[in-house]
């Protein structure tokens, strides 16, 4: 008997339509907790890093963590590991809303979908019953509209994950949607549903998840519960204003990358503040599944060109598609956010690859009969223009569709690509948080804030403050407390926002209840840095190097201006102590003991077969 | 030893002993001030510098409202700068749990007639650009408190009342105060014996140790505050700030110095000026989230400094026996106090006719006073400890954020009523807590679907509770032909499991949809209010429902949009 887990894992495969149930091996969960870090060992298990991602060999695994569904505060989160079409690297994109626990009430841990359908299909999970449906009507649908008419065709309280026309059309920037806005963006996991003709996958569950000591989880989750909403960050101005509190706060400490990383504040940042949304757009805030922080806004733009309707933008979806293109008119941000939610894109890949694309047009590489009109910083009509040209893959966009990196390296400069293993970075300068600097160079994804945001404590003080300019013990401040610490908390099932008002401790408090195994903080760094080192081998074994560990030329430039003008990213030393503090080589690789210390020498083996 | 003589004594060279000095020379009297130190060395030198009506408990504001609206005209009266500026006071509120609390006590500081309002972060942002918003949800604020420098505001009264004649002894320490025959009573130096028709006791915390000598002891316990201040720094803050949270005060002074600070609760009679690391350390990080780019400043230095505080946060101000007036225990508003209640010391020493503003401050309110340890506390504190968490607050603030509004219904009439769950749609974010904390406390598993509370999602915008509002019409009761239903005589309806088989007629038969059946179970579940302590109320993170008691009109609102909304509760 399974507590906190179901103990199943769903396999479909969409080639020969042959469906099954296996059991969750119990003795894996307990070493890799669940969520991401269960689904990245199943990856692991089932294809050898160095197929092509796009290819029916490439499993898409969605993943659910021990505290998903539980109703602990917080629990709503599931991710999407495969292969990345986008970067080559591990993908594991999460998201929140209700997808997540009804995969849980359904009855699995995991879902592992494998092959490549010749048909458009949707997935129809009853429970135990689980279908494989034609879906062509849905085709071409967005999201929202992909919703109503499954929840019409299934169960009208269906949970659906799904992609949009982006998905379809192989954008190496779409994700997957779930309840109607919430989106595993990154990476490119949606291009992968795409490729194997997978519109969607419906899911209503009515079992439960039983808990192994009710009374202890209930305390745990009333004590968690009082802590976050007695938390100024998570339930303070996360619930005010959104993950957009950080706007003008990270602008104003100079370190709000702007027109592709040419500069690190943008003078139009107040008018795409978590303030200007309230006072402007918003609707009213709402929830993921047993969530006191409610950090989504609904908002509308009522009229004029922009008119819309949807949740975000988000902080870094305001970033990308504003600070980063020279963008100040709210609307317009708001309207691009609108569309990349219907079409299913990662806002920030989005915004960077336009941004990209901007800069290529003003240095000149890209003229205007490529592109079809000026794309000139700060032009927001054109921004909005080429979202939905990604989206539809149309005209120019069919090339922008496949992000910044391939566009930078197409038109002979590779050097305006702003991120790391092909992923962009996101909205916090690494110039200005040699933190972040550190952490977009070594996550295993690419450039990627939420593989460990040190921005917690270098603005924050979440753990303790660490100024962010200052380079000691940062490599040490990445590894263990945020990139470790992050594996973690993703695997558990619950919110990484939780984390400005717990720690592990809490996390442990919860998960040993629930499951009845023995989690403690002890063993949670462990799992962690376990998880992290799988990650890393994955990634190795697909042929990344220390040499892949780097950020782009720019950032290591001074600061041109702001606050704090002058200050550079600085990586050189930092990356051989933070290889020596991992228990890696000089080249980044595990060594053999550490592998043995976490447990992964089996996987150590699996890599030398291949060599 | 030398005699002196005088027709009254004032003991305490602070503001209260200097302001009262002042005022009695005005009217004629021949006054002589001993001071232990140097004038303002006290409790006054060491004060924070605020001069506010705001956040005082309800017998004081009459008091400190009179006593402010001298304050714009202290500077020319005493002929010294005493860089008083009117620019408000905020009261800070950093946690959700005193948001509502706060909005209560301002609702009790304007029937007081106070200007005082609630104001959202975007308002407090306006007014005060210097703070950082991101750890502020709003603030109490009051515009017309101020600050001003609490050691010029002093020495102007004692240099005024010199100039015109007071005799002053400074450096002396009483020792004895003694009634004599002739109606006088003699106090005791160590280098003089001087006698006078009237003392007054204004020691600050030495006043304990003289009213033991005189043979009583009252309620007064030492508070410890320390305070700092930075080097100058451009003009970042104008107004008095305090917060919600604890003890923490904060004010640009004139040159440009942050001057803050805050108390720590310690018993301690001898005087004690030290400061301790760890409470300085909390206070600069205290600060350094509410204030911007502090980081910084460096601090040029830190005192401490003793204020005898009293149960319930008010002064002692009356007469010990025919000869001694006591006036102490202000519990840091001495201050801002001072000059009216020197005022009024004055008249009543003149006249032996008590001014009757000054009657609620009469010593015989602590008669019977149990001398048992006490904590003091502010006003705020100590309505935080009085009032319920669940009272709901007055006035809109904010716009589009759920938790920013505050319930639209109180119903204190129906107090004594049965309490019920009481549902706000417009504050819940459809997280479905509730469900859970239902699943877990009922069935013992986690599950979405035969619970006892669901939630309805009419729109994208729009959530809401279902559950049984256990309404007066008992339509299921009438429905169900075994008896599985009873009613109690609170009128809380519950299934009798063992008699329900699940013919579900009660089902259709609930307007608010309230009636669930499980399939596990194979009996009809409904909400039976946990007994007494509803698990969803208490796990509910924006009060969206609340356990509390319900008049007829709260409960045909609820009837009326739960049953409108019953086609979007769908039967997970």
């Amino acid at each position: 008997m399974f507590y906190g887990y179901t103990g199943t894992i769903l396999r479909v495969n969409l080639t020969n339509g042959k469906i099954s149930k296996e059991a969750l091996d119990k003795k894996m969960a307990e070493d890799f907790v669940g969520g991401r870090g269960l689904a990245s060992r199943l990856l692991c298990e089932e294809i050898d890093p160095q197929i092509e991602a796009l290819s029916p060999e490439n499993p898409l695994i969605f993943g659910t963590g021990p505290l998903t569904g539980t109703g602990a505060p917080a629990t709503a989160r599931y991710v999407v590991v495969c292969k990345a079409p986008l970067t080559g690297t591990i993908a594991c994109s999460n998201s929140g809303g209700f997808f997540g626990p009804e995969i849980k009430f359904a009855g699995y841990d995991a879902l592992i979908i494998e092959g490549e359908s010749p048909e458009p299909v949707y997935l129809w999970i009853k429970d135990e019953r689980v279908e494989i449906r034609p879906a062509r009507v849905l085709w071409g649908k967005f999201p929202s509209e992909t919703e109503s008419s499954l929840q019409k065709l299934t169960h009208p309280s269906a949970k659906i994950a799904c992609i949009g026309p982006g998905g379809e059309k192989l954008s190496l920037m779409s994700g997957i949607v779930n309840d109607n806005y919430r989106i595993a963006a990154r990476s490119g996991v949606g291009a992968l549903m795409g490729k194997k003709k997978l519109k969607a996958i419906a899911v209503r569950g009515t079992g439960g998840i039983n808990l192994a000591d009710t009374e202890e989880f209930w305390k745990a989750s009333m004590d968690m519960h009082a802590k976050i909403t007695g938390d100024p960050v998570s339930f303070g101005s996360f619930r005010a204003y959104g993950t957009t509190s950080l706007v003008n706060l990270i602008n104003e400490m100079g370190a709000y990358p702007t027109r592709n990383f040419k500069s690190d504040t943008f003078e139009g940042a107040a008018n795409t503040s978590g303030e200007a949304i309230a006072e402007e757009i918003l609707e009213r805030n709402r929830a993921c599944f047993a969530c006191p922080i409610s950090c989504t806004r609904v908002t509308e733009v009522k009229k004029g060109p922009y008119k819309g309707r949807g949740e975000g933008p988000e902080y870094e979806s305001t970033w990308a598609l504003g600070a980063l293109c020279g963008v100040s008119n709210l609307e317009a941000v708001a309207k691009a956010n609108y569309l990349c939610g219907d079409y299913g894109i990662d806002t920030i890949s989005t915004g960077a690859t336009i941004a990209c694309a901007m800069e290529l047009f003003e240095s000149g590489a890209l003229t205007e009969k490529e592109i079809g009109f000026p794309l000139n910083f700060g032009d927001e009509a054109a921004m909005v223009r080429a979202v939905e040209m990604i989206g539809e893959r149309e005209g120019f966009g069919d090339i922008l569709a496949d992000g910044s990196y391939r566009l930078a390296e197409r038109y002979g400069h590779p050097e305006l690509f702003m991120g790391a293993k092909k992923l962009e970075m996101s909205a916090y300068s690494p110039r200005v948080f040699q933190g972040m600097a550190l952490q977009y160079a070594t996550s295993n994804r690419g450039a990627c804030h939420v593989r460990g945001n040190t921005v917690a404590a270098e603005l924050y003080g979440v753990p303790r403050y660490m100024p962010p300019e200052v380079l000691e013990q940062k490599e040490e401040m990445v590894r263990r407390p945020f990139q470790n610490s992050t594996a973690f908390v993703d695997s558990s099932g619950i919110c990484l926002f939780t984390k400005f008002a717990i720690t592990h401790r809490e996390i442990c408090a919860l998960l040993t209840p629930a499951t009845g195994i023995d989690f403690n903080f002890d063993r949670s760094i462990v799992q962690g840095d376990r998880i992290w080192n799988l990650e890393r081998m994955f990634n190795l074994r697909a042929g990344f190097t220390a040499a892949d560990d780097k950020l782009p030329a720019r950032v290591s430039e001074p600061s041109p201006d702001g606050p704090r003008a002058g200050s550079r990213a600085i990586l050189q030393n930092h990356l051989q102590t933070y290889y020596q503090l991992r228990g890696w080589d000089t080249e980044g690789r595990p060594t053999p003991s550490k592998l043995e210390e976490l447990g992964l020498e089996d996987w150590w083996n699996v890599c030398r077969e291949h060599d | 030893m030398n005699k002196l003589e005088a027709d009254v004594i004032i003991i305490g060279g602070g503001i209260i002993g200097c302001a009262t000095a002042y005022n009695l020379i005005k009217k004629g009297l021949d006054v002589l001030l001993i001071e232990r130190n140097g004038i303002g060395s006290g409790a006054t030198g060491r004060s924070g510098g605020g001069i506010r009506q705001s956040a005082r408990v309800s017998n004081e504001i009459p008091l400190a409202m009179e006593s402010v609206a001298l304050f714009p005209g202290l500077s020319d009266e005493l002929g010294i700068d005493i860089e008083y500026t009117r620019s408000g006071n905020f009261r800070l509120v950093e946690m959700p749990d005193h948001r509502r609390p706060m909005q209560v006590d301002i609702a009790r500081q304007q029937s007081h007639g106070l200007d005082v309002s609630w104001l959202g972060v975007t308002d407090v942002l306006e007014l005060a650009p210097g703070l950082r918003w991101q750890n502020i949800l709003g603030a109490s604020y009051c515009p017309e408190d101020g600050h001003c420098d609490p050691l010029r505001m002093v020495s102007g009264f004692y240099h005024k009342a010199k100039e015109d004649g007071l005799k002053v002894l400074l450096n002396s320490d009483v020792q004895n105060i003694q009634q004599m025959d002739n109606g006088q009573a003699e106090v005791e130096t160590n280098t003089h014996s001087l006698k006078a028709a009237k003392i007054v006791i204004a020691a600050g915390f030495g006043s304990q140790e003289l009213c033991r000598k005189i043979g009583l002891d009252l309620p007064l316990q030492n508070v410890r505050y320390e305070s700092m201040i930075t080097e100058p720094l451009p003009p970042i803050l104008s107004q008095m700030f305090g917060v919600a949270s604890s003890d923490l005060f904060f004010r640009q002074t004139q040159n440009g110095g942050i001057h803050f600070g805050g108390g720590l609760i310690e018993e301690e009679n001898e005087e004690d000026t030290r400061t301790t690391g760890d409470n300085l350390k909390m206070a600069v990080a205290h600060i350094s989230r509410l204030v911007k780019d502090l980081g910084k400043a460096n601090l040029l230095r830190t005192w401490g400094g003793l204020d005898p505080s009293t149960p319930d946060g008010m002064p002692i101000l009356d007469f010990l026996n025919e000869n001694v007036l006591l006036a102490t225990g202000f519990c840091g508003h001495g201050l801002a106090l001072g000059p009216m209640v020197g005022r009024y010391l004055a008249e009543w020493l003149a006249t032996d006719q008590c001014p009757e503003a000054l009657e609620p401050f009469k010593r015989n309110r602590f008669d019977g006073w149990l001398q048992t340890k006490w904590t003091p506390s502010g006003a705020f504190a100590a309505d935080l400890a009085t009032e319920a968490t669940q009272t709901s607050g007055t006035g809109t603030v904010g716009s589009g954020i759920a938790f920013m509004t505050p319930p639209e219904y109180d119903d204190a009439e129906s107090a004594d009523q049965q309490k019920l769950l009481a549902v706000n749609p417009e504050m819940c974010t459809g997280c479905r807590m509730c469900e859970s904390a239902c699943s877990i406390e009922h069935e013992k598993i986690m599950r979405q679907t035969g619970l006892r509370i669901q939630v309805a999602y009419p729109s994208d915008d729009y959530f809401l509770p279902i559950m049984c509002i256990h309404c007066e019409d008992t339509h299921c009761m009438e429905a169900c032909v075994y008896d599985a239903l009873e009613i109690n005589d609170y009128g809380i309806v519950t299934v009798i499991e063992d008699n329900c088989i699940a013919c579900m007629l009660c089902i259709p038969a609930c307007p608010t949809g309230g009636i669930t059946f499980v399939d596990s179970k194979e009996t009809v579940v409904k909400c039976n209010l946990c007994g007494g302590d509803p698990v969803c109320a208490r796990y509910c993170p924006t009060q969206a429902i609340t356990f509390r008691a319900i008049d007829t009109n709260m409960r045909e609102k609820m009837d009326d949009f739960m049953s409108k909304n019953l086609d979007s509760r769908i039967d997970r």
